[in-house]
């Protein structure tokens, strides 16, 4: 009898083999790096053009011989750059775990061969660790193509080096994407082993994608007091900072329910991660790597709690192996 | 007619199509209540702002509701229509075909005496009077939140611009069902003929504005978007001429925003009649490309392969 770890190792093997032989994952890991280059070259270019104009006002002023000082010159942060991206991963990495989920199940309950491999001499544990690990590999695979692209394309687009601390900020976002599309693998796994109709658990994934990554941050936005009025509303009736805090206090509790919207979506989680440890948040810009994960740590544990909590209810889940075999 | 009506009742009786159903109405009331929340929060901010004002003897500055254009509290309903909606007008658009192709009736319906041309308009009427339906649901629970919000002064000119709303949404929603028809014919495997049409949904919605416009993929679902200046230069100027047309995620944000007043008509380059033709071009094509597909399709193939 093989050991586990062989049992694991197989199953993992031939699930690597079964997704590399369609189409599905190929479209979708090209589509997503597509998203993700298409995404730094427009950055990179709408900052040239910004600067472009800098430089034409900047020229302007000095040609009728007036002050510059008030021309603010356009700030360059290469990782700013990876705004664009992040959101993509955000949502088409998303898209990228739910099918590879729903295939990873659909796969064996549409050729009828559950049934099968349950009749050999192999554990219900072993069969999830394998399909799971299978499909970690190609979800570390194919982000990090992603990632490695997006960091060539970063330093050939900018022209600009990236130090040893660049790449470890990068480095730490790709780990918390494996964390982050991990999950959504998960939710698209477990709901196609766990509905009688395929079609339904893969329209279900979608719907909680939907609700996770782009209802819920869009309503903890809209609820924002001070994106109630197109400019805002602060702004709007010339009230200075100090009393716009002061005037805040009154809505904490309203604050916390959109703050608590907000805590709902993983995807909210990783791009505040992601931004804080690259700079794209300004208030993170320029801090030290350290400071801004211990600062970001919740965010960190929301994206780990979530993932290890979909792996333990994946296993504590009773399969029912004859009622999965019946594709309805 | 009655091939639109068969197809009509198949769409509506799958679950999935339900559920999307379900939730693009649970959003429609959600956006409801988001406006009267901003309605709200805007009135509690200006109460707490009067005080504060009187208090440094300033001028007491007047309130920004009395600014927010009524239609304005519909502008969530941007965003749904152009997530839920035209997701689920995918779905149901790949059921009408789908159904019967997983049903392997299609061999016995092209052994009769009926055009598939007629198939085919029947399939396009039935997503027709399914969008429609959702649209009107979802604008009843609309003119339902108008009516009952206080302080609204309501005209004519907020209901014909529920109307156009409407209109337009129809639209875009029949553009993506159009789309889900035309993959669930021409594709021999129905996952491919489900991932293809939310493939290009994703590039529609969330890169081809990054492209034309540099709206990054988060900012392209607030409506509010369309009021974001276009960089200068020639790159921008040259792939919003290009694919600009095509771009049929911008023009409905960009008609629909202008419809409910959240757009201050700075900082884009479509025009309405630019913006509409491009509706309507892209709804004839689909419709055009669907009769061809079903009148290729292969009836001793025609189910899926997966």
């Amino acid at each position: 009898m093989t050991s586990r770890p062989a049992q694991i190792a197989t199953i993992a093997g031939k699930e690597i083999h079964d997704a590399l032989r369609t189409h599905v994952l190929s479209l979708l890991t090209g589509f997503l790096i597509l998203a993700a280059m298409v995404s730094l070259t427009v950055s990179s270019i709408a900052l040239h053009a910004e600067y472009l104009t800098y430089v034409q006002s900047r020229d302007l002023l000095l040609s009728l011989g007036k002050s510059i000082n008030d021309l603010v010159p356009p700030a360059f942060f290469p990782l700013k750059l990876l705004r664009g991206f992040v959101e993509h991963v955000e949502i088409i990495g998303a898209v990228l775990g739910i099918v590879l989920g729903y295939r990873a199940a659909a796969v064996e309950r549409g050729h009828s061969t559950l049934m099968l491999i349950m009749t050999r001499p192999l554990g219900r544990t072993a069969f999830l660790a394998g399909k799971l690990a299978g499909n970690m590999v190609l979800i570390v695979a194919g982000l990090a193509a992603t990632f490695a692209l997006g960091a060539l394309a970063l330093f050939v687009i900018s022209g600009v080096g990236l130090g040893a601390a660049d790449l470890l900020r990068i480095a730490i976002v790709f780990a918390a994407a494996i964390l982050y599309v991990g999950s959504f693998f998960l939710l698209g796994f477990i709901l196609a082993l766990g509905f009688a109709r395929l079609p339904t658990a893969l329209l279900v994934a979608f719907a909680v994608w939907l609700t996770l990554v782009l209802i819920a941050p869009q309503i903890g936005d809209t609820m924002d007091p001070d994106n109630q009025v197109a400019g805002g509303v602060f702004r709007k009736l010339g009230i200075a900072k100090p009393e716009e805090k002061e005037i805040l206090k009154s809505f904490a509790t309203y604050e916390t329910i959109r703050d608590d919207i907000e805590q709902a979506s993983p995807a909210k989680h990783f791009e505040r991660f992601s931004f804080a440890v690259l700079g794209i948040k300004d208030i993170y810009n320029g801090q030290p790597l350290a400071d801004v994960i211990l600062d970001r740590l919740a965010d960190l544990w929301w994206l780990l709690g979530i993932f290890a909590g979909l792996v333990l209810y994946l296993f504590a889940r009773p399969l029912n192996i004859a009622r999965l075999s019946k594709e309805q | 007619m009655l091939s639109a009506m068969f197809a009509a009742r198949i769409g509506w009786r799958d679950r999935t199509v339900v559920l999307l159903a379900a939730l693009f109405f649970a959003m429609v009331l959600v956006s409801a209540y988001l406006g009267w929340s901003a309605t709200a929060t805007v009135n509690a901010i200006y109460a707490k702002a009067v005080p504060v004002f009187q208090a440094q003897g300033k001028p007491v500055p007047a309130n920004p509701v009395g600014e927010m254009p009524p239609l304005s509290l519909l502008r969530n309903m941007v965003t749904y229509v152009a997530l839920l909606g035209a997701l689920a007008a995918l779905v149901l658009g790949h059921q009408v075909v789908a159904s019967d192709r997983k049903a392997g009736v299609l061999p016995l319906v092209f052994s009769r005496p009926a055009s598939r041309i007629g198939l085919a308009l029947g399939k396009i009427g039935a997503l027709v009077l399914a969008v429609v339906a959702v649209l009107l649901g979802a604008g009843l629970v609309n003119v339902l939140t108008m009516l009952l919000l206080p302080g609204l002064a309501l005209d004519g000119t907020i209901w014909l611009g529920m109307i156009e709303f409407y209109g337009v949404a129809a639209l875009y929603m029949l553009a993506f069902g159009l789309l889900g028809a035309i993959c669930a014919t021409a594709f021999a495997s129905e996952s491919m003929a489900l991932l293809t049409p939310v493939t290009i949904w994703l590039a529609l919605t969330f890169i081809v504005p990054q492209v034309t416009a540099n709206i990054g993929p988060m900012a392209a679902l607030n409506p509010q978007s369309v009021n974001l200046e276009v960089p200068g230069g020639s790159f921008f100027a040259v792939t919003s001429a290009l694919l600009g047309p095509l771009s049929i995620a911008e023009s409905y944000r960009f008609l629909s925003a202008s419809i409910l007043e959240v757009t201050s008509g700075a900082g884009t380059t479509i025009t309405a009649g630019g913006a509409m033709l491009s509706l309507v071009f892209a709804n004839l094509a689909l419709a055009g490309a669907l009769i061809v597909a079903i009148a290729r399709l292969d009836a001793c193939r025609s189910g899926y392969r997966d």
